[in-house]
């Protein structure tokens, strides 16, 4: 080797020495990779201008059965980690980081593993893996996140804690905004039954209770045997309203009003549209009015049967 | 005159039988396979004084537990940033569940909180209580935060567990000891966090 080679090659093994030395901001900004709208809003909200954001897959793809694309395999090459669900919602993410070789070696973040689950309302039993439909499960996820972000760029670790607490109480706002409004309603007749089984965090934070749910299982429509079923069950429990989903048409909802008479609302799935850093909030405000809406209509339904009585 | 010819066979004896014998080592076959494969149980063996957050509580009592679950967080944040653990009216103006009282709060029963700063002696030196009780909604228990901060300046790190007690109106423990908690009547909740899951579905929460 020449004397020239050899400065090359060890000026070059010392740059690499030294720049595996420097804090990561002197280096360059994290890519987070993530995998559902409502994490890009939290870790968005979390990291400011310290890092830089990556969807996995392009806005305006259903995340239910999601398949992989080529261009998500390119993405996901080129991450430094990923916040992912993990438990049964973006399991397409996993095939994409396998494709990409980066299964083993990305660092992956999972939201969840701060919050305590419970079962998917309805006959699915399964553990309900939508946490980031809610106020409170979401801010637990937003801690979590911030956290292990913490861990992996020490130099940000408390600008990204106190994001992500000045986020927090945003929200816990956004929540707080509505609840004059909702507790000055009747709610103690309210029942309600959702498509989706998705909802149980939204309606626990607020003591409510789903009757029914219209789907089997995560994402797949009901037989008509069980749809028959379900609509027996609203009838029997008195259930006066039924929440579809806003951005998932579906004829079911039409059928269930027709044959039962329960008005419809819808909530968000927080899973369509742009990736931006107010999606959730956004989205979440729709959500808590759909609900005011609907306890305000189950008020009055409580208001005339005591005027018939 | 019909063209359709009706053949019988000698015997349908065997046939039966080799159908019969088809089902049964198929029906085998698949019990030792999910008896081997199948899924494990959501949750790991609880002792007599735990009870499960997931499918162990009234629907009052998971909504109760998962807001404190969330709050012991943000109680350890408040605490770090701030030096004092925050009593039950700092946590209120933060409007943290579910302690402010909110239609969360009067639709799980209007629970009325006490808080019990660092005990500085006895059995419960070291630990800070958020003690809930009074709540009137149907299948109502009481509820206990305890955390555990031996060391000050290591409380996010530090072991942290929540306990429910069948009785509504039970005042909060003299003795914080596992043991004492125990035979006065408390259970602690077992969460079933996402972690768990992933473990369950995945083999590991990495």
């Amino acid at each position: 080797m020449s004397i020239k080679k050899s400065i090359l090659s060890t000026a070059g093994t010392l740059v690499l020495a030294i720049s595996s030395l420097l804090p990561l901001s002197a280096q360059a900004q994290l890519k987070i990779g993530v995998t559902l709208h409502p994490y890009y809003s939290f870790v968005a909200n979390i990291v400011g201008d310290r890092a830089e954001l990556s969807p996995l897959i392009g806005a305006g793809y259903n995340p239910h059965g999601y398949q992989p694309q080529a261009a998500d395999i390119k993405r996901a090459s080129e991450l430094d980690v990923i916040v992912v669900n993990g438990i049964g919602h973006d399991e397409w993410a996993f095939e994409i980081l396998q494709a990409a070789g980066r299964e083993e070696d990305l660092p992956k973040i999972y939201p969840n593993n701060a919050v305590a689950l419970m079962p998917t309302s309805g006959k699915d039993q399964t553990a309900n893996a939508h946490t980031f439909l809610s106020i409170s499960a979401s801010i637990a996820q937003v801690y979590e996140i911030a956290k292990q972000l913490g861990t992996l760029d020490p130099v940000n670790a408390d600008f990204y804690r106190t994001n992500a607490r000045n986020y927090a109480t945003r929200l816990r706002q956004l929540k707080a905004e509505y609840m004059p409004q909702i507790a000055a309603l009747d709610t103690s007749k309210f029942k309600a039954a959702t498509m989706h089984g998705a909802y149980g965090y939204l309606m626990q934070e607020f003591g409510l209770q789903i009757s029914a749910v219209v789907e089997p299982r995560h994402g797949v429509e009901p037989t008509a045997r069980q749809l028959a079923e379900t609509i027996d069950e609203i009838k029997s429990t008195g259930v006066t309203v039924l929440f579809a989903e806003k951005y998932f048409a579906s004829k079911l909802a039409d059928t269930i009003e027709a044959e039962t008479q329960v008005k419809i609302f819808s909530f968000s799935h927080i899973s369509d549209g742009d990736y931006t850093a107010d999606r959730f909030e956004l989205d979440m405000r729709q959500n808590i009015e759909e609900l005011l809406g609907a306890l305000e209509y189950s008020a009055s339904l409580n208001a005339d049967n005591m005027s018939n009585n | 005159m019909s063209s359709t010819e009706l053949v019988k066979p000698s015997s349908s004896k065997w046939e039966t039988l080799v159908l019969i014998a088809g089902f049964g080592l198929l029906l085998a076959a698949t019990t030792i396979y999910v008896l081997t494969f199948g899924r494990e149980e959501q949750q790991a063996q609880l002792e007599v004084w735990q009870v499960s957050a997931y499918d162990g509580l009234s629907d009052v009592d998971q909504a109760v537990y998962n807001a404190l679950y969330t709050a012991q967080e943000d109680i350890g944040w408040i605490q770090y940033e701030l030096g004092p653990y925050p009593d039950i009216a700092t946590l209120e103006d933060y409007l943290i569940a579910p302690f402010a009282k909110d239609l969360s709060w009067a639709n799980t029963g209007r629970v009325q909180w006490h808080f019990r700063d660092v005990v500085q002696e006895g059995e419960m030196q070291g630990y800070t209580l958020y003690h809930g009780n009074g709540g009137s909604a149907p299948d109502q228990s009481a509820y206990l935060l305890v955390l555990g901060h031996l060391h000050s300046g290591y409380v996010l790190a530090n072991h942290n567990t929540i306990w429910i007690h069948p009785n509504p109106n039970q005042p909060m423990p003299k003795n914080s000891t596992q043991q004492s908690m125990i035979l006065e009547g408390w259970k602690n909740v077992v969460p079933y966090l996402g972690r768990d899951e992933l473990e369950r579905l995945k083999g590991s929460s990495n």
